[in-house]
């Protein structure tokens, strides 16, 4: 469970985030929804630990993780551009946060192996693991995305606006896929989108940001 | 080849060969003429010319400021680069303002601004005189000067390309459960390699060719504080042209190498680029 209190965050003389309060159940798949500037990718970005609020608590399973550094929140972040490593391969890009482990909790080089394949073959990107990210589509490199941030096993699975710039028709399946690997993995997962049909269509609960407060939840 | 602006024929070898003209007469024909009468006299004279002790030991003296130089102004330009395209703050402006600077002064300023500080009439002259330390007419002057002096290259490579590539891949790293030394390791160095290779070689061409700076602090000691273009200003205004010529050719070789080395990284970095999009060629 993620609970979050009194979230205030400013940039310069503006609030972007103006005292949110926030609960977002085990296992529940929540959209926040709003415009541009409304705050949404900062508190996505704050319960991933990528930035810090000036005020208010984050609470993730009950221990205070306000200050818990990033890769300490068995939370996973799907970028908006997906910021794939562009100069590694995406067999190295799946298996960079099994590789970065310390010494003492990283698995061998043929489990990570092992279990690379198996999240390619998951993704639907088996034998594309040689390849370079320039080489793959949009909708590929969202997969790789997607599959490189579950691979450290999170439980809770972040995601800024993962469906923007895709067609229609790729848009459509990566939903579906999406919402299966929620339930089958038993992540909370939360998603940043401007798109209300996709927020209600995909989401257990969409709440609604406008300037830095939440609207409706 | 087609001109897409369609000038007549004429126009462009006349436009190239006018270049070509102008680069033979002021960039190769000087470099010629430098080894031409490195060797006017003869092999042996040039040996006897470089092998002569204060001659050895104006190149030891350049190739130590350079190795002291070049380091500090890597690990400098990487942290200035790092701050002023990750963060903003106050004062932001004026900092990418002050890293240009040692372009923009004069060396000469440069290196008489050290001597009002560390020089005996200076502000901290004899604080540093009465325990012992020398700074100006030494080789810390000359080490202080040339790294002011060559300071901005390694930032000015790398801040428009880190500010270009943005933060998100490092950010990335981070939510995989990498170090800070893990994603810079991983992530930002192979993102700036090449450009952090080329800062680093013209960062080294320049500690190893600085005039100005060097001049003021330096106080011509000979075999104690000339370094190689010092050493052969000396030389030259005691009309030893030859051996002059000899170490300028030695200091220009050096600058070849460096150049080369620089041409080499740009093109494997091309080779490596242009593999990549074949490959995607192939496969599409």
């Amino acid at each position: 469970m993620i609970r979050m209190q009194g979230i205030v965050r400013s940039f310069g003389p503006g609030r972007v985030l103006d005292g949110i309060d926030l609960d977002i159940i085990r296992g529940s798949f929540v959209a926040l929804l709003g415009p541009s500037g409304s705050g949404k990718t900062t508190l996505l970005r704050i319960i991933a630990g990528l930035d810090s609020p000036d005020a208010g608590t984050l609470f993730i399973d009950g221990k205070n993780a306000t200050n818990l550094r990033p890769g300490a929140r068995k939370a996973g972040f799907v970028f908006q551009g997906y910021a794939l490593f562009n100069h590694m391969t995406v067999f190295d890009n799946v298996a960079f946060g099994l590789r970065v482990k310390p010494r003492a909790r990283r698995p061998s080089e043929s489990e990570i192996r092992t279990k690379v394949e198996n999240l390619l073959v998951m993704m639907q990107l088996d034998g594309l693991g040689p390849r370079l990210p320039s080489q793959l589509s949009g909708g590929q490199q969202q997969r790789v995305a997607l599959a490189r941030a579950l691979a450290v096993e999170p439980l809770i699975l972040l995601l800024d606006e993962p469906f923007g710039a895709l067609d229609q028709d790729v848009r459509q399946s990566l939903r579906e896929e999406l919402r299966k690997l929620h339930n089958r993995l038993g992540l909370t997962t939360v998603f940043v989108s401007h798109d209300q049909d996709e927020a209600h269509a995909l989401a257990d609960r969409v709440v609604v940001l406008d300037r830095g407060r939440i609207k409706t939840s | 080849m087609t001109s897409g602006i369609g000038e007549p024929a004429w126009v462009r070898v006349g436009l190239v060969a006018a270049c070509v003209a102008a680069m033979g007469l002021l960039l190769v024909l000087p470099l010629i003429l430098v080894f031409v009468e490195a060797f006017s006299k003869g092999a042996a004279f040039l040996w006897n010319a470089l092998s002569e002790p204060d001659a050895v030991a104006a190149i030891r003296l350049t190739l130590l400021v350079a190795a002291i130089a070049v380091p500090i102004n890597t690990v400098f330009g990487l942290t200035a680069a790092w701050c002023v395209s990750r963060f903003r703050f106050r004062g932001r402006g004026v900092l990418v303002a002050l890293i240009e600077l040692p372009f923009s002064v004069s060396p000469v300023v440069s290196g008489l601004v050290y001597v009002l500080l560390f020089g005996l009439q200076g502000w901290f002259g004899p604080v540093l005189e009465r325990h012992g330390i020398r700074i100006i007419f030494a080789v810390p002057g000359i080490v202080l000067a040339t790294v002011f002096v060559t300071s901005p290259f390694v930032a000015r490579h790398l801040m428009p390309l880190m500010a270009a590539q943005g933060v998100a891949e490092e950010e990335a790293a981070l939510t995989l459960g990498a170090s800070g030394w893990q994603m810079f390791r991983l992530v930002t160095l192979p993102r700036i390699g090449w450009a952090l290779m080329t800062g680093v070689l013209l960062c080294t061409a320049r500690a190893m060719g600085e005039f100005g700076a060097v001049s003021v602090v330096s106080g011509h000691i000979r075999g104690l504080t000339n370094t190689m273009p010092l050493h052969i200003e000396i030389l030259y205004n005691e009309y030893q042209l030859a051996a002059a010529f000899a170490m300028s050719a030695v200091l220009t070789c050096l600058a070849l190498v460096t150049i080369g080395l620089r041409g080499l990284l740009e093109w494997r970095g091309q080779v490596v680029a242009q593999r990549g999009q074949l490959a995607v060629r192939v496969r599409a």
